[in-house]
C-alpha cells in the first residue's frame, strides 16, 4: 500500500518548482507531472493500479482540461474512492475553495507556491497521515 | 372686526360733524313752548306771582308749580319732572351756594334759572359754574328778559344733554377700540388723543406731548415724506378722506406698523381746521404678510417644480391643479392654462412604471407623504426621470384638502448613477480577471524565490534556466499591470461620455 504522487500544472517553472518541493519535504521521492487535466485522466484510467492510492497536487485553471473537469469526470471512475486531491491554485478566489469542498477526494486547498513548510502540513492531513507516520 | 372699526371711525366722523355744528340757529327756531312745566321756587309769594304773571305772558298755558321751600322743592323734584326751574336765593330753610348746588343736582337736565334780590356779579358767575343755566336781577326784571333767559335756557340744556351722550358714547368707544384715536387742530397745532398712544405704543402721560410736532417726529424718517407729502396734497386738494400705511415709533424706540384712516375737516372757506383720525396697529399682520410674501418668493423662485393640486369632491384619489409655478413650467414646458385642472398623472406616459405610480396611489388613499421616482413626460414628449415627493395639506378639521407635489428632474443623477454602476461593473471585471492573472507570473516568481532561500537542489533545472525564468515573470507581470491601467482608463473614459 503506497501513496503515489501526481503534480497537475500547465505552468511548467510551477511543475519543477514542486517537484522538487515535494522532494525536499519528503511529501514524496517520485513524484510525476501532468500539464492538464486530461494528461492525468488518461494515466489514472490506463495505469491506476488496485493496490496504490494517488495524491493529486491539482491546479484549477488549465488548457485542455481544467481542474473541475477533471474532478466531475473521475467521480464515476472506480478508483475515486483512492484520490486524495489538494488544490493547488494561483486563484484568490474564496469561492474556488468552496466549489472545491464539494467534491469528496479534495482534503485541502493551498495558494501557490508550495513551500516546504505547505508540504509538512500536507502530511498532516487526516486520511493520508497514515502514510507519513 | 373689521365691521366694528369702520364702525367707531364712521362714528368719530359723525362725532366731528356734530360737534362744529351745534350752534346751528335754524334749532332755535323748532323750538315749541307748547304746554311748558315749569317750577318756582320761592317764599315771596308776589315775586312768584311777578314771575307767573311774566310767563303766562308769553307762554301758552304753561304748567306752574311753587314751592316755598328747599324741602318741598326736594320732593317735587323727587317726584315730577320739569322744563325750567326758577330758584330763589334766600329761602327759609336754605340758602346761597348749598341751596344752588342741591338744586342743580336733583334738577339733573332742567335749567335752573336763579333769581336774586339783589345785583351780585361775583356770586352769579360763580353760580353758573355750579351748573345753574341763568342769572337774573328780579328788580331789572322783564317779560322779554325772562322769556329769552328761559328759551335759551332750555335750548342750551337741550343740546348740553345731547352732547354729553354723544361725549358719553365717544369716551366709552375709545376706550372700547384698540385704535389710536387722534385729533389734531391744524390751526393751533395741537393733538390729542385717546389711551391708544399709551396702550399700543407704550408711552407714559408724561411722555406725551400735545403737539404736532412731537406727533410729528414719531413718523418712521422712511415714511415721512410719504405721510407728509400725501397729508399736503390731501389739504391741498380737499379731499377728507384718508388713509395711510406707515410705521410709528413706540416709546421703546421700536416701531409698529400703522394703518391710519383720518378724516380732514374744512371750514367754509375750504381752509383745514381739524383733523381726526384712528390709528390700527398693523404690525403683526403686517409681519405675517412680509413672511407669506417670503414663503410665495421661495415657491416661486425654487429651482424645483412644485405643483399644488386640490382635493375635489372629497375625494382624496381626485385632485386637480391649481396651481405651478416657474419653474415646473420651464420644466414641462406646459403652459400655465394647460396644466391647470388637470392631475398629476398628466404627465406619465408608457415608460412611467405602475409600481411607483402605485405607490403613490396609496400614498393618496392613505393621506401620506411619499417620494417617488418616474419617468415623465415633457409637453414635447422628451423623457425624463422626476423625483417626486408629495406631500398632503389639511384644513383646521385635519380634511386633506390640497396636496404639494415638488418634482425635479434628476435624469443626470439617474444616468449618471447608471453609468457609474456600469464603470462600476467594468472595473470589478478588471480587477477580477487581472488579479487571477498577476497570480500565476507572481506565484511562479515567490517560488523561485523561496528555493533559493530553502536552498532546494534543483536537478532538471539549471541556473541560467531559473534566470530566465524569474525575467519571463517579471515581464510577464509588467505587461499585465500595463493593461490593468489601460483597461481602467478606458473604462473611466467611457463613463465621462
Amino acid at each position: 500500500m503506497s501513496l503515489q504522487l501526481l503534480i497537475v500544472d500547465d505552468d511548467t517553472t510551477i511543475k519543477i518548482l514542486h517537484k522538487a518541493i515535494v522532494i525536499r519535504s519528503n511529501l514524496s521521492l517520485t513524484p510525476l507531472t501532468f500539464s492538464d487535466g486530461k494528461e492525468v485522466l488518461d494515466y489514472l484510467n490506463e495505469s491506476a493500479k488496485e493496490e496504490d492510492n494517488y495524491l493529486i497536487l491539482l491546479d484549477i485553471n488549465m488548457p485542455v482540461m481544467s481542474g473541475w473537469e477533471f474532478l466531475k469526470e473521475i467521480q464515476t471512475a472506480t478508483y475515486a474512492n483512492r484520490l486524495y486531491v489538494i488544490m493547488v491554485t494561483s486563484s484568490v478566489d474564496s469561492g474556488d475553495k468552496v466549489k472545491s469542498e464539494t467534491f469528496p477526494q479534495v482534503i485541502g486547498y493551498f495558494e501557490k507556491p508550495l513551500r516546504v513548510d505547505s508540504c509538512n502540513n500536507i502530511k498532516l492531513i487526516p486520511g493520508i497521515e497514515k502514510y507519513y507516520s | 372686526m373689521v365691521l366694528k372699526e369702520e364702525y367707531i371711525f364712521i362714528f368719530v366722523i359723525i362725532k366731528a360733524y356734530l360737534t362744529i355744528n351745534i350752534h346751528t340757529p335754524k334749532e332755535l327756531e323748532m323750538i315749541s313752548f307748547k304746554e311748558l312745566e315749569l317750577l318756582i321756587i320761592e317764599d315771596n309769594l308776589g315775586d312768584a306771582i311777578l314771575v307767573q304773571e311774566y310767563l303766562n305772558d308769553f307762554l301758552n298755558e304753561p304748567k306752574i308749580s311753587i314751592s316755598e321751600t328747599s324741602t318741598e322743592a326736594q320732593q317735587k323734584l323727587t317726584n315730577e319732572t320739569f322744563d325750567a326751574i326758577f330758584l330763589d336765593l334766600t329761602l327759609p330753610d336754605k340758602s346761597g351756594e348749598d341751596l344752588v348746588k342741591e338744586i342743580v343736582s336733583l334738577a339733573h337736565f332742567t335749567p335752573v334759572i336763579v333769581l336774586t334780590g339783589y345785583s351780585n356779579q361775583a356770586f352769579g358767575i360763580k353760580a353758573l359754574s355750579w351748573g345753574i343755566s341763568d342769572y337774573l336781577v328780579k328788580d331789572e326784571l322783564t317779560a322779554n328778559q325772562l322769556n329769552k333767559s328761559l328759551t335759551y335756557s332750555i335750548e342750551r340744556k337741550r343740546i348740553e344733554k345731547k352732547l354729553l351722550f354723544s361725549n358719553e358714547r365717544y369716551e366709552i368707544l375709545a376706550k372700547a377700540t384698540s385704535d389710536t384715536i387722534w385729533d389734531w387742530n391744524v390751526i393751533k397745532k395741537t393733538v390729542t388723543s385717546n389711551q391708544g398712544i399709551t396702550r399700543v405704543f407704550g408711552y407714559t402721560e408724561a411722555d406725551i406731548e400735545l403737539t404736532e410736532k412731537w406727533w410729528r417726529s414719531k413718523i418712521h424718517p422712511d415714511d415721512y415724506k410719504k405721510v407728509i407729502g400725501t397729508l399736503t396734497e390731501n389739504i391741498a386738494t380737499a379731499t377728507s378722506l384718508l388713509q395711510l400705511e406707515y410705521r410709528f415709533k413706540c416709546a421703546d424706540g421700536s416701531y409698529k406698523y400703522v394703518l391710519d384712516r383720518a378724516f380732514l375737516i374744512m371750514d367754509m372757506h375750504k381752509k383745514p381746521v381739524r383733523m381726526i383720525g384712528a390709528m390700527q396697529d398693523i404690525t403683526t399682520k403686517k409681519i405675517e404678510e412680509e413672511r407669506l410674501r417670503l414663503l410665495e418668493s421661495v415657491i416661486t423662485n425654487a429651482t424645483d417644480g412644485i405643483v399644488i393640486t386640490q382635493v375635489v369632491d372629497n375625494n382624496i384619489n381626485n385632485s386637480s391643479i391649481v396651481y405651478v409655478n416657474e419653474a415646473f413650467i420651464k420644466l414641462t414646458g406646459y403652459a400655465n392654462q394647460e396644466i391647470l385642472g388637470k392631475t398629476l398623472q398628466y404627465l406619465n406616459g408608457p415608460k412611467t412604471t405602475d409600481e411607483e405610480l402605485l405607490k403613490l396611489k396609496n400614498a393618496f388613499i392613505k393621506g401620506e407623504s411619499c417620494t417617488i421616482e418616474i419617468v415623465n413626460y415633457k409637453k414635447n414628449g422628451q423623457e425624463f426621470w422626476a423625483n417626486i415627493s408629495v406631500a398632503p395639506v389639511a384644513d383646521s378639521k385635519g380634511n386633506i384638502t390640497h396636496w404639494i407635489a415638488i418634482q425635479r428632474d434628476v435624469s443626470d443623477k439617474r444616468n449618471y448613477l447608471l453609468a457609474i454602476e456600469e464603470q462600476n461593473k467594468k472595473l470589478k471585471e478588471i480587477a477580477w480577471i487581472q488579479s487571477h492573472v498577476v497570480r500565476a507570473p507572481l506565484a511562479r516568481i515567490m517560488g523561485l524565490a523561496n528555493m533559493l532561500i530553502e536552498q532546494v537542489p534543483i536537478e532538471e533545472i539549471k541556473n541560467d534556466e531559473l534566470v530566465e525564468s524569474i525575467s519571463t515573470s517579471a515581464e510577464e507581470l509588467d505587461k499585465i499591470i500595463r493593461e490593468i491601467v489601460y483597461k481602467t482608463e478606458n473604462v473611466q473614459n467611457q463613463t465621462k461620455l
